[in-house]
C-alpha cells in the first residue's frame, strides 16, 4: 500500500520562544528527539492543529491540513495523538473510551478487534480509567488513537511517566504500529535509548530548530550531534542483517558495512534486522591479530583521525570493511605504545551492544 | 397564605434555575476559557449580587423593568402589563440577584476541566460543540449540581429585591421570605416559626446534600 508522507513546514513566534521547523514524515516511526524546552511537543502540537499561533503549511499527500490561506481544525486532520499523561474521559469507561473515537472515525480505519488485541486491552474494557495503572492508561490511549482512523498518529513522549518495565512491554507494541495499521508515527522524546530502540528516522531538535533528519544511524553515529545527544564518549550506530546461526557454539552471525560479526545471546531468525550501538569505550586496539581473545570480533582496521582530548585521552577514528567508521577511546600513553598515526593499520577487537531488533 | 407564599417561591425559585442554567452555562464556559480583555470586568460584573445589599440591585430593578423605564415601558407596549409587581419581574431579578450562585461554580468546573481532555476529544475527531456536550457538561457534573442546588436556595432566601421589585402580593408576588417578615409585623410569630424553621431546614438540607455529592471520592453523578 502506498502510504503518502506528512510535509510541513511551520513557523511560530512565542514570548521568548521561536519555532522553525520544516521536514517530511514519511511511513515508519520518526522520533523527534531533543532536550526539555526545545520545541518538539510544541512541533507535535502544531501538526495537530492545538496552536493557534502556528503559521506555514502541512500536506498530507494531496490533502492540505493548513497552508497560508486554509487552517483545518485539529477535529478535521485525520490525526490520532497520545499525550503523556494519557488524558483517558474519567466519566467513561475503557470501552467508552475507545467507542467515543470509534463512532467519530473519518473515514476508514483500522478493525476494532484487531486493535483491542494489537494492544492487549480485552481485559481492560470494562475498567474505569482511575483504576488503569499508567502502562495500561497508555495503551487504552494508544488504541483510542488508532481506533479514529488516522493518517498519522502523533505520540508526545507516552512512555515518560511510566518505569523501566512497562516502557519495555509497550516499545515494542508502539513499534510495530507502521506496519501493521499502514500509518506513520512521530514519536516525541528526551530519551535517546528510545530513539534507538524504536526509531527509523529522527529529527533532532535544538532551540526550535531541527538541527538534523535522517535515518537514526546517520544521525546518531555524526560528531556534530553527540553533545546534543548527550554522548559520554564517541558513538556510531550500525544497522545490521541475520545471516545465519552458528548453532553448535549459540551464536548468531550477522553481516554489517564493517564485515561480519558474531554475536552471543540472541534470539533472532536469519533475515532480521538490528541496531547496534557501539562505543569508544567498547573498542579495544591491538597491533596484531591476536591469536585468542576473549572477545570475539576483531576487525581489521585503519587509523583515519587521531584527535587529543583533556586528560590524558585520545579519540581515534578508524575505518573497517566497507567504510564503516567506528572510533575508540584510548589513552595518550596507549596510543604512544601502539605508535598511532593516520594511515596505521591496526586491529580492533569490539563488543558492539543490540539494541533493537526488527521482524 | 402561608401556603401560597411556599408554592410562589418554589415556583420563583425553579423557574430562575432554569433560566440561569440555559444562559449561564455559556457565559460561565466563556468566562473559564476566553481570553479576551473583558473577561475581567465581565467576572466582576456577575460577582456584584454577592457585594452588594439586596436593596441596591432591587432599586435599580425598579427603575428599569417600572412601567417608565426602559426595559418596562417595552414590556407595557408588547403585552399591555407592567414588569414590576409580577411574577415575571420577580424572575427577571432573580436572575440577576442568583446570578453568581449559578455561574461561579459552573465556570469553576469548566476551569477544572480544562483543556486537555478537550484537545483529546478534538483530536479524535469531536467538533467543539460536540466535546463540550459530551466531555465538558458531563466531566463538570458536580458544577452543575452545586449551581443549581445553590441557585435554587439562595432564590428561596431572597428578600430585600424582590420586595422592592415585586411588593407583597399574595398569590402573585409574595414569596415566603416576605411572607416571614409580614407574619413578625403583625406579632404572628407562630406562623413566622413554622416558616422559618421550614426555610431553615431545608436549606441545611440542601447544603448537607451537596457537600456530600462534591466530598464523594467517586461520585455518581460522574459516571
Amino acid at each position: 500500500m502506498n502510504i503518502p508522507p506528512v510535509e510541513f513546514d511551520l513557523a511560530l513566534q512565542r514570548d521568548g520562544f521561536a519555532l522553525t521547523a520544516a521536514g517530511v514524515v514519511p511511513t515508519g516511526v520518526t522520533a523527534v528527539f531533543g532536550r526539555s524546552g526545545c520545541g518538539k511537543t510544541t512541533l507535535l502540537r502544531c501538526l495537530a492543529g492545538f496552536e493557534s499561533g502556528c503559521t506555514g503549511q502541512i500536506r498530507h499527500g494531496d490533502v492540505v491540513w493548513q497552508s497560508a490561506r486554509v487552517r483545518q481544525p485539529a477535529h478535521r486532520r485525520q490525526v490520532g495523538m497520545v499525550f503523556q499523561d494519557a488524558r483517558l474521559f474519567a466519566h467513561l469507561s475503557v470501552r467508552q473510551n475507545l467507542g467515543y473515537a470509534y463512532k467519530r472515525r473519518r473515514g476508514r480505519g483500522p478493525d476494532w478487534h484487531e486493535v483491542v488485541a494489537a494492544l492487549g486491552v480485552e481485559g481492560l474494557l470494562d475498567r474505569w480509567p482511575a483504576a488503569l495503572s499508567g502502562g495500561e492508561a497508555q495503551r487504552v490511549a494508544l488504541a483510542r488513537a488508532l481506533l479514529t482512523g488516522p493518517a498519522l498518529l502523533l505520540l508526545d513522549e507516552p512512555l515518560a511517566a511510566l518505569d523501566y518495565g512497562r516502557r519495555r512491554e509497550i516499545l515494542p507494541l508502539i513499534a510495530g504500529i507502521p506496519e501493521r495499521f499502514s500509518i506513520p508515527v512521530v514519536y516525541v522524546t528526551h530519551s535517546r535509548y528510545e530513539v534507538l530502540e524504536l526509531a527509523d528516522r529522527v529529527m533532532l531538535m535544538e532551540r526550535g530548530n531541527i538541527q538534523a533528519a535522517g535515518s537514526v544511524s546517520e544521525v546518531f553515529s555524526n560528531p556534530d550531534h553527540w553533545s546534543l545527544l548527550g554522548n559520554m564518549a564517541p558513538t556510531v550506530i550500525w544497522d545490521a542483517q541475520v545471516v545465519a546461526r552458528d548453532n553448535d557454539w549459540g551464536l548468531t552471525i550477522l553481516a554489517t558495512d564493517a564485515g561480519r560479526l558474531r554475536l552471543g545471546g540472541l534470539d533472532v531468525r536469519p533475515g532480521q534486522s538490528l541496531r547496534l550501538r557501539l562505543t569508544a569505550r567498547d573498542v579495544v586496539l591491538v597491533p596484531g591479530q591476536p591469536a585468542v581473545s576473549s572477545l570475539l570480533n576483531t576487525l581489521s582496521v585503519q587509523v583515519d583521525e587521531i584527535n587529543d582530548y583533556p586528560r590524558g585521552v585520545v579519540h581515534v577514528r578508524l575505518r573497517a570493511g566497507s567504510g564503516a567508521v567506528l572510533w575508540a577511546e584510548i589513552t595518550r600513553q596507549a596510543a604512544a605504545g601502539l605508535r598511532l598515526a593516520n594511515g596505521r593499520r591496526l586491529y580492533a577487537l569490539i563488543r558492539p551492544q543490540v539494541l533493537r531488533i526488527n521482524h | 397564605m402561608s401556603l401560597s407564599a411556599v408554592w410562589i417561591s418554589l415556583q420563583l425559585a425553579s423557574v430562575t434555575v432554569l433560566v440561569l442554567l440555559v444562559i449561564g452555562t455559556p457565559l460561565a464556559w466563556w468566562l473559564a476559557n476566553s481570553r479576551s480583555r473583558w473577561r475581567v470586568p465581565v467576572d466582576a460584573l456577575v460577582a456584584l449580587p454577592l457585594v452588594l445589599p439586596s436593596t441596591v440591585l432591587g432599586f435599580y430593578m425598579l427603575i428599569l423593568l417600572g412601567p417608565a423605564g426602559p426595559i418596562g415601558r417595552f414590556w407595557v407596549a408588547a403585552t399591555g402589563e407592567t414588569l414590576t409587581f409580577s411574577f415575571t419581574g420577580l424572575v427577571i431579578t432573580s436572575v440577576l440577584y442568583s446570578l453568581p450562585f449559578v455561574v461561579q461554580p459552573i465556570r469553576d468546573a469548566f476551569a477544572a476541566v480544562g483543556r486537555g481532555p478537550m484537545e483529546a476529544a478534538a483530536s479524535l475527531g469531536a467538533r467543539p460543540i460536540d466535546a463540550f456536550f459530551s466531555i465538558a457538561c458531563p466531566q463538570s457534573a458536580r458544577g452543575f449540581l452545586t449551581a443549581a442546588v445553590l441557585g435554587f436556595a439562595h432564590t428561596l432566601g431572597e428578600f430585600g429585591a424582590v420586595l422592592m421589585v415585586g411588593g407583597s402580593i399574595p398569590g402573585e408576588t409574595r414569596v415566603v421570605a416576605i411572607a416571614i417578615y409580614e407574619h413578625v409585623e403583625m406579632l404572628e410569630y407562630g406562623a413566622a416559626h413554622t416558616l422559618s424553621a421550614g426555610l431553615l431546614l431545608f436549606s441545611f438540607v440542601v447544603l448537607v446534600a451537596v457537600y456530600t455529592v462534591n466530598r464523594a471520592r467517586h461520585p455518581v453523578l460522574l459516571r
